[in-house]
């Protein structure tokens, strides 16, 4: 293509405006950075005239950033907690291990994650939920509360359609209610007006609420997704299946189902991106996540005010996580196209 | 008296104000080939559908195989276990291998073991001669040689009856003589064959006997012999 003098005037502009742009990022990120400071000092390099970006508070709490208030020498277990997660997602993304055993691999590496987080098993010290923090706290609420959601989502999406009355206003009234009310609302209620009206030694702890809460919230925005797969079935597939004598149970659970939710794998990795990164709420509610211990490493002491480095770290674990989960819902993705 | 297979007697359906089955009565004999030929929207595929209980009829009885079909999903199930039916638009289970489409039915509801249920699939899938194909998806598949698997699918639940709604109808000229001349074959075996179809050529050359429908009634029934004749 022959480019004309707009064309050239253009280019030239952006580079005039670009490149200097380019050249002062650069000079922050890289050249005029202070990457470490001697142990024990104070931030007095980060605060010297002509100082770029801090990434000495990086490098000084990168540790309370991934892994909140869990004790430093304990940390090595919220570590292989995050490596167990991560295991159980790349285990399940492969579609030639979808089958019952995979049920049973991916609630036993939560369990075995969640158990090596809690401790007080097997010589393990035992800490408690509400100093859980950082990534593995972001994988506890996200995975648990998805595995729980995605069952719950399949009732009320069947509930919602079901030629039962009563089933379908329940079924319809959750998730309309769940879905038009922010979900901060929902994490306020269950971590503050709950406790109010409930017995002391009632109150479940503050992740179990927390979880919970999520639960509620992915079922009702699942349900609607399940559903939207649902419709998608062609009329001609339940009639076939039906028949072949099938009962109706057993057409939704074989032939409708599977379909169902081949159809919406895009669509659930969408939520589930979605409510990953909503877990960042629990910080209103007192928990420290990513985002949340990111906040408190520079709330006081000698980093205050270099928030534009722990953040923009925070959002580089962020996106690292978010790409690695689209990366394996996009294999997913290509896995259930009929002809695999 | 020897009771028919399916006994059809003075059913209506309607659907809102529209009259789409006047008075229909109709036996059929286990061993028998019916052809049920008539324009579209003469009613014909709505009979064979309530004939499975996929439509409900509102006045009349549907006996078949010995189950009256009304709206208990028992007596339903009992008949659709009876009756095998072939669709139009073939309606393969796209999830499921060729093989599995095949033994699903069998192992969910005549309880054969997985075992019991593949041999038999892989009887009928070699019977429509599609069986090199069975470990591939439906989407794989030609069209003429989905249909066969349909009827494969239908034929592995030893249906007491076979039911073909416009078998052909989705299919090309030469897929569809394929088709064709399996379901002659199949209908050669002594099985009680029900055809809904516009070929009047394949009706005259499979049926034993045949029906018209026009607007809901049926118009003739008479040995096709005496039908080409006239």
């Amino acid at each position: 293509m022959r480019h004309s003098a707009g064309h050239r005037v253009v280019a030239a502009l952006g580079c005039a405006v670009a490149l200097p742009l380019a050249w002062f990022a650069l000079r922050w990120a890289v050249v005029d950075a202070v990457w470490t400071v001697p142990a024990g000092a104070s931030s007095a390099a980060c605060r010297a005239p002509g100082a770029g970006a801090c990434w000495a508070v990086v490098a000084d709490r990168h540790r309370f950033i991934l892994f909140g208030a869990y004790p430093i020498g304990e940390q090595w277990r919220a570590g292989a907690a995050c490596l167990l997660f991560a295991a159980a997602y790349a285990t399940a993304i492969v579609r030639a291990r979808w089958t019952p055993r995979l049920l049973g691999i991916w609630i036993g590496t939560q369990a075995a994650a969640i158990g090596l987080m809690a401790g007080g098993i097997a010589g393990l010290p035992a800490v408690t939920t509400d100093d859980w923090g950082g990534v593995p706290l972001t994988f506890v609420i996200a995975t648990a509360s998805f595995t729980l959601a995605v069952p719950a989502a399949i009732l009320l999406a069947f509930g919602r359609r079901s030629a039962l009355p009563a089933v379908r206003a329940v079924s319809t009234a959750f998730i309309e209610l769940v879905r038009g009310v922010p979900l901060v609302t929902f994490l306020f209620m269950g971590s503050i007006l709950l406790p109010l009206c409930l017995p002391p030694h009632w109150i479940p702890g503050k992740l179990f609420r927390i979880v919970a809460t999520f639960t509620l919230a992915v079922a009702a925005y699942q349900a609607e997704v399940v559903g939207g797969g649902i419709d998608g079935v062609p009329r001609g597939q339940r009639e076939a299946a039906a028949a072949l004598g099938l009962p109706a149970w057993r057409v939704a659970m074989l032939v409708v189902l599977p379909q169902a939710l081949r159809a919406t794998v895009p669509a659930t990795v969408n939520t589930f991106i979605a409510f990953f990164k909503d877990t960042t709420l629990v910080a209103i509610v007192g928990l420290f996540d990513l985002l949340g211990a990111a906040h408190a490493a520079i709330a006081d002491g000698p980093w205050v005010g270099f928030g534009v480095e722990v953040y923009l770290f925070a959002a580089a674990v962020y996106g690292v996580l978010c790409m690695a989960i689209s990366r394996g819902g996009a294999r997913m993705e290509r896995a259930v196209e009929w002809q695999a | 008296m020897m009771s028919a297979l399916v006994e059809i007697r003075t059913v209506n359906k309607w659907y809102g104000s529209y009259h789409a089955l006047r008075h229909v009565t109709l036996d059929v004999h286990a061993g028998e080939r019916l052809a049920i030929c008539g324009p579209s929207g003469s009613g014909k595929s709505t009979l064979i559908r309530c004939l499975n209980g996929l439509e409900s009829h509102q006045s009349g009885t549907i006996r078949v195989a010995g189950h009256t079909l009304d709206d208990d999903p028992a007596r339903v199930q009992a008949v659709r276990r009876d009756v095998g039916i072939v669709f139009q638009q073939f309606h393969l289970f796209p999830h499921l291998t060729v093989l599995d489409n095949c033994t699903l039915a069998p192992m969910r509801v005549r309880k054969l073991t997985a075992v019991q249920a593949a041999d038999a699939a892989l009887y009928y899938l070699e019977r429509v001669k599609v069986a090199d194909q069975a470990h591939k998806y439906p989407s794989a598949l030609s069209g003429g040689q989905q249909q066969r698997v349909a009827i494969a699918r239908a034929l592995a639940m030893s249906p007491k009856v076979l039911m073909l709604d416009e078998p052909t109808s989705a299919l090309d000229p030469a897929m569809a003589g394929e088709v064709l001349d399996l379901i002659h074959s199949i209908a050669d075996e002594g099985r009680t064959v029900l055809c809904v179809t516009h070929d009047m050529a394949f009706a005259r050359g499979l049926a034993g006997r045949l029906v018209h429908m026009n607007a809901g009634t049926l118009v003739e029934s008479n040995r096709t012999a005496v039908f080409s004749a006239r």
